[in-house]
C-alpha cells in the first residue's frame, strides 16, 4: 500500500518526537495502543501560565500511519489551549494525511492519546476531566 | 452461545446437490463443520476443508451458470478463509473469543500502565542501541536488550500457558453444554488484548540485537 505524501513526509522528518517530564505539575501524558496491531503511542502536552500549550513531543512505536498522525497531533496541539486541543477530532488526521480506510485506526490512536494527555493535565492541576465518548 | 455448538453444520450443498449461497452470520466453525470451542481436531478440520474443496472445483462449474459459477467461487473463498482461520491456533482463539464477546479493540485500547512502560523502556533502549555509536553504553544497552529479551519471551510464554488453561475451561463449559465463564471469556481478552504489543516489542528487540551481530 502507498502512503500519502503528508505521511512519508511526517514519517521522516517527524516532528517533535521526544518526551517531557511525566511528573512536571504542568505536563500532561497520553498512552495509548492499538491492540490490533500493536502500535504504541506516548504523546504529552505542556500548558504555560496562560493555559496555552507551549510544547508538545511524542514517542510512537508502529507503522509509518500512526508515526505521522502523532507528528502530526503535536504540530496541531502547540499554541492551542486545552479546551482547544480537545476539538482535535481523528477525521480531521485522516483528511490532513489522506489515510486510507485501514489507517483511520491510527488516527483514532492519536486522537485517544491527546484526550488522555489533557485529563492528564486537568486531572494535575484539579481541573474536571472530560468524559470520553465513543469511537466512530 | 448453546445451541451454536450443537447446531447441525452448514451445508453449501441442498438436498438438490446445488451450491447454496452461504449466509453472512454462518461462522467458521459452523462452515467447516465442527464444534465451536478452543481446540479443534486438525484432521477433521483438514479433511473437512479438503473435502468441501474438492466438491467446489472449478472444473465442475465451467458450465454452470454465471450466477452458479459467482456461488461457487464465493463458497471457496469463504471455506478458504475459514481454514486459514481455525487452523492456526492464535487465529482460531482471536476469532473465537470475538465471536463471542465482541471485537477486541473496542475495550482492550488500555493495558496495564506498567506493561506499556516497560515496552517503551525496551522499544527506547533497541532505538538507542541502533544508533549508538559510543562502545562502552552499547554494550550497556546491549546487556539490556538481552535482559528485556528474556522478560518479553517469559511474559509470552506465560500467556500461551494462560491461554492454554483458559481455552480448557472454555471447552469443558462446552462440552456440558454451558456458555463459555465470563471470567474466563474476560481473562482471554486481556491476554489476546495484550499479544501485538509483546510481539512488536520481541521483533523490535531481535531485530536490534540481529543488526548489531
Amino acid at each position: 500500500m502507498a502512503y500519502s505524501d503528508k505521511v512519508v513526509d511526517h514519517y521522516n522528518n517527524p516532528r517533535n518526537v521526544g518526551s517531557l517530564d511525566k511528573n512536571d505539575q504542568t505536563v500532561g501524558t497520553g498512552i495509548v495502543g492499538a491492540p490490533e496491531c500493536g502500535d504504541v503511542m506516548k504523546l504529552q502536552i505542556k500548558v504555560d501560565e496562560g493555559g496555552l500549550i507551549e510544547d508538545a513531543k511524542f514517542k510512537t512505536f508502529g507503522c509509518g500511519s500512526a508515526i505521522a498522525s502523532s507528528s502530526l497531533a503535536t504540530e496541531w496541539l502547540k499554541g492551542k489551549t486545552v479546551d482547544e486541543a480537545e476539538e482535535i477530532k481523528n477525521t480531521q488526521i485522516v483528511e490532513e494525511l489522506n489515510l486510507p480506510p485501514v489507517k483511520i485506526h491510527c488516527s483514532v490512536l492519536a486522537e485517544d492519546a491527546i484526550k488522555t494527555a489533557l485529563n492528564d493535565f486537568r486531572e494535575k492541576n484539579g481541573m474536571p476531566v472530560v468524559e470520553r465518548k465513543g469511537h466512530h | 452461545m448453546i445451541e451454536a455448538t450443537k447446531e447441525k453444520p452448514f451445508s453449501v450443498f441442498n438436498e438438490d446437490g446445488e451450491i447454496e449461497a452461504i449466509p453472512a452470520e454462518v461462522d467458521h466453525f459452523a462452515l467447516l463443520g465442527v464444534q465451536r470451542k478452543f481446540k479443534v481436531d486438525a484432521e477433521v478440520l483438514e479433511s473437512r476443508f479438503y473435502e468441501l474443496n474438492r466438491k467446489l472445483h472449478p472444473d465442475f462449474f465451467m458450465d454452470a451458470p454465471v450466477a452458479v459459477r459467482i456461488r461457487s467461487l464465493d463458497a471457496t473463498a469463504r471455506i478458504n478463509e475459514a481454514y486459514q482461520t481455525l487452523k492456526d491456533p492464535i487465529a482460531r482463539v482471536v476469532y473465537l473469543v470475538q465471536l463471542e464477546s465482541g471485537k477486541l479493540e473496542e475495550n482492550e485500547r488500555t493495558p496495564p500502565p506498567e506493561l506499556f512502560e516497560e515496552i517503551f523502556e525496551a522499544q527506547e533502549a533497541a532505538e538507542e542501541f541502533q544508533c549508538c555509536a559510543d562502545e562502552e553504553e552499547a554494550e550497556n544497552l546491549r546487556e539490556r536488550l538481552n535482559a528485556a529479551m528474556g522478560c518479553f519471551s517469559a511474559l509470552k510464554d506465560g500467556q500461551r500457558t494462560a491461554l492454554d488453561r483458559l481455552g480448557a475451561a472454555w471447552d469443558e463449559a462446552v462440552e456440558k453444554n454451558e456458555p463459555a465463564p465470563p471470567e474466563v471469556v474476560r481473562k482471554m481478552r486481556s491476554i489476546l488484548g495484550q499479544r501485538n504489543y509483546i510481539e512488536n516489542t520481541l521483533t523490535s528487540l531481535r531485530r536490534a540485537l540481529e543488526e548489531s551481530e
